[in-house]
């Protein structure tokens, strides 16, 4: 038994300490597969392939200030371009379910200037940790994580315009 | 097997922390080679219970539900652990949630196309009727599997298989879940461009080891559950889904007495987006559609598929005091959704846009349980939300909540009428005070009002003071003030105040939180 253990502990530790030698890419934008709007699989390394600041609000349709800060970001939205160049994605981390409902809803809220994504099987929110909503991520135009918050309160989004106009 | 499985996860764990604690020197030397990521999270529900002579005071006077998880990964190797703590759990949960324990513990490894999981995991199949594990904090429930899944995905087809024991409270029960999903894109196949249609289907066996003890009546222990589903989304905006679910023979009570009986469910999503408009509508029909986790415990964390109910999902305490839940052995009915949008610039749009949105959300049992056919639950809401300037912003709401107090055995009804205001005004870009009024007006009850403000300090601090009273029988003032601080992916918030017996659903699972009065913290991060 304790012959097994030692074995397993061994085993992993190889793994483990061989790694794998790949040198630690600058970008922290992960890399995994995710539906669009047209409901096609994309790989999400192509949204930092843009090379502009991003923002990355995950949302639900279950969750009202997740829908409360992407409103007040499209409403601001205008104006906010005006002042800097940077995207918005808004990723539904809604299940199966409801993730028709989150079409529904984010065509009827007007985000047709945010690019929506429909992340089912919730592998892009593990990939980057997320354990609730509203959880935002503002990423440099090289994907670099340089900042993120957890909830939303009225004028957070002040914050985030804030940062991105501090890359400009 | 089981101790050697049990100490493989903790040298895993104790290996993940070394690798974090690595990996965070590592940055430091720049070096290059890849030491995986640790990441996790931490949760926890406090409540001190304060004696009030206006509500029932809890017998324990503290209550504690903990959570910590944590992940690490490497590669497309994954594993991790979620250990539980409640100290003791809080008033109204499940009494059976008890002390600590590592909960969830699993490894797994992925390459993209074929995926393999050991240990415990959340699975769903279709829309869930068949099978889902899940897990909702607030409602103390966790289902999840524990075992072996494997999968493999590619552009035309995924699937997957499952061979687990659901999880219930802090063990696990003496019921196995054997089961496969296969979803094919026959749109993909056929080399459709622009349009998605895919074949679904799963199947389901759940060996129920506690039937054989029990002698009432025969049933076979193995039930098998199958499920068939279309998925078909075109280009020009319009998506629909249908599934049907077949259940075998299960123990069900009927007039009174056990007996061996099959179920059913169908469920239809239709629903179209384009140009600010959104429309949603779901339908479902269940008969006898519930699936049991195990043969004698008769609380609600003995469920093993997912029948939310398909009602509109308020965030105004008015509007919940009476949440509608599933009747999953008898029931038929659907809701819809409507968003729109006035576009800016347009003359109800004004310079921000206009949001609109209707729900209609109605339930019906299969067969007249009257004289005639009386619906169970109906509800009708419209809100309007507007962005006035750069300080004001506005949402109106007004809903008609009709219930039958005998579940439709007669034309009786009682009607909620709710209205809501909820103002939101920015003295300066981050702070800002919203105020929200909400009155029910009821003809068979007596009235509720309600009021709460709130100001913020974005994105850190946030204060708030509501109550809610009711004109008649009660007459008592349901008052609460709070503060939360944030701070990154940490979050803080502390509250007092006396808080009202209701019930808090999730998937057709429905528990009573009872009245209390006292000091909530809690606490949540992430790294």
């Amino acid at each position: 038994m304790k012959k097994q253990i030692f074995i397993a502990l061994l085993a992993l530790g190889a793994f483990w300490a061989g790694g794998i030698d790949t040198a630690r890419a600058q970008s922290q934008f992960p890399s995994v597969r995710i539906e669009n709007a047209a409901g096609q699989m994309i790989n999400t390394s192509t949204l930092a392939a843009k090379r502009v600041p991003l923002i990355v609000s995950f949302w639900s349709t279950t969750c009202k200030p997740c829908i409360l800060e992407l409103n007040a970001m499209n409403d601001l939205l205008d104006e906010w371009r005006e002042e800097a160049e940077f995207e918005v994605i808004a990723v539904s981390i809604d299940d199966a379910r409801s993730s028709s409902v989150a079409k529904a809803l984010a065509n009827g809220n007007g985000w047709d200037r945010f690019t929506v994504l429909y992340d089912k099987n919730q592998d892009f929110k593990r990939a980057l940790n997320v354990s609730m909503a509203p959880h935002t991520f503002i990423f440099d135009a090289n994907g670099r994580i340089i900042y993120s918050h957890v909830g939303y309160t009225p004028g957070t989004e002040e914050e985030y315009i804030e940062k991105i106009k501090s890359l400009n | 097997m089981k101790t050697a499985l049990k100490h493989i996860f903790t040298a895993t764990a104790v290996l993940s922390l070394l690798a974090a604690a690595e990996s965070a020197s590592a940055q430091d030397q720049q070096q290059e080679r890849d030491y995986g990521r640790l990441s996790g999270s931490f949760e926890t529900n406090t409540i001190q219970y304060v004696p009030d002579r206006d509500v029932a005071t809890p017998t324990d006077r503290f209550g504690s539900n903990n959570y910590l998880k944590l992940d690490y990964s490497i590669g497309g190797f994954t594993a991790g652990a979620q250990a539980e703590l409640y100290a003791p759990v809080l008033q109204g949960f499940n009494p059976n949630l008890q002390k600590s324990r590592i909960t969830n513990k699993f490894v797994g490894w992925s390459d993209g196309k074929f995926n393999v999981t050991v240990g415990d995991f959340y699975e769903q199949f279709g829309s869930g009727i068949a099978l889902r594990s899940w897990e909702d904090r607030a409602l103390g429930f966790n289902n999840s599997l524990e075992g072996v899944r494997a999968g493999f995905s590619n552009d035309y087809v995924t699937v997957k298989g499952v061979y687990a024991r659901p999880r219930m409270f802090m063990g696990y029960t003496d019921t196995w879940v054997r089961g496969g999903d296969v979803s094919l894109s026959v749109g993909r196949l056929l080399g459709m461009q622009n349009h998605y249609l895919a074949l679904e289907g799963s199947y389901v066996n759940r060996f129920m080891g506690g039937y054989a003890a029990d002698s009432s009546i025969t049933v076979d222990p193995g039930m098998n559950i199958y499920s068939g589903r279309l998925v078909l989304d075109l280009d020009f905006g319009l998506s629909i889904k249908g599934e049907y679910v077949g259940k075998g023979d299960d123990r069900h009570m009927d007039d009174g007495q056990w007996k061996a009986m099959k179920g059913n469910a169908q469920l239809i999503e239709i629903g179209y987006s384009g140009n600010g408009l959104g429309i949603f509508f779901t339908g479902r029909r269940l008969e006898r559609a519930g699936t049991k986790i195990d043969a004698a415990d008769g609380s609600e964390a003995n469920t093993m598929n997912y029948l939310p109910s398909l009602t509109r999902q308020y965030t105004y305490s008015l509007a919940t005091l009476d949440p509608y839940s599933t009747d999953m052995d008898d029931e038929m009915g659907g809701q819809l959704d409507v968003f729109y949008t006035f576009k800016r610039g347009s003359k109800l749009g004004g310079k921000y846009g206009t949001r609109v949105h209707a729900n209609v959300s109605t339930f019906y049992p299969l067969e007249k349980r009257g004289a005639k056919m009386y619906p169970m639950y109906r509800d009708v809401s419209f809100d309007l939300e507007k962005q006035w300037n750069r300080k004001v912003k506005t949402t109106l709401l007004y809903a008609v909540q009709t219930f039958s107090p005998n579940n439709g055995v007669t034309a009786t009804t009682e009607v909620h009428n709710v209205f809501v205001a909820d103002v939101l005004y920015k003295f300066t870009t981050r702070n800002s005070l919203r105020v929200e009024a909400q009155y029910l007006y009821s003809k068979e009850n007596t009235d509720w009002w309600a009021a709460t403000a709130e100001f913020n300090l974005a994105p850190r601090w946030s204060f708030f003071v509501s109550d809610m009273y009711n004109h008649g029988a009660e007459k008592v003032h349901y008052y609460n003030a709070g503060v939360s601080f944030t701070q990154s992916r940490t979050r803080l918030a502390v509250s007092y105040g006396r808080n009202r017996e209701g019930y808090v659903c999730s998937g057709g699972v429905c528990r009573l939180m009872p009245a209390y009065t006292g000091a909530n913290i809690s606490l949540t991060t992430s790294f």
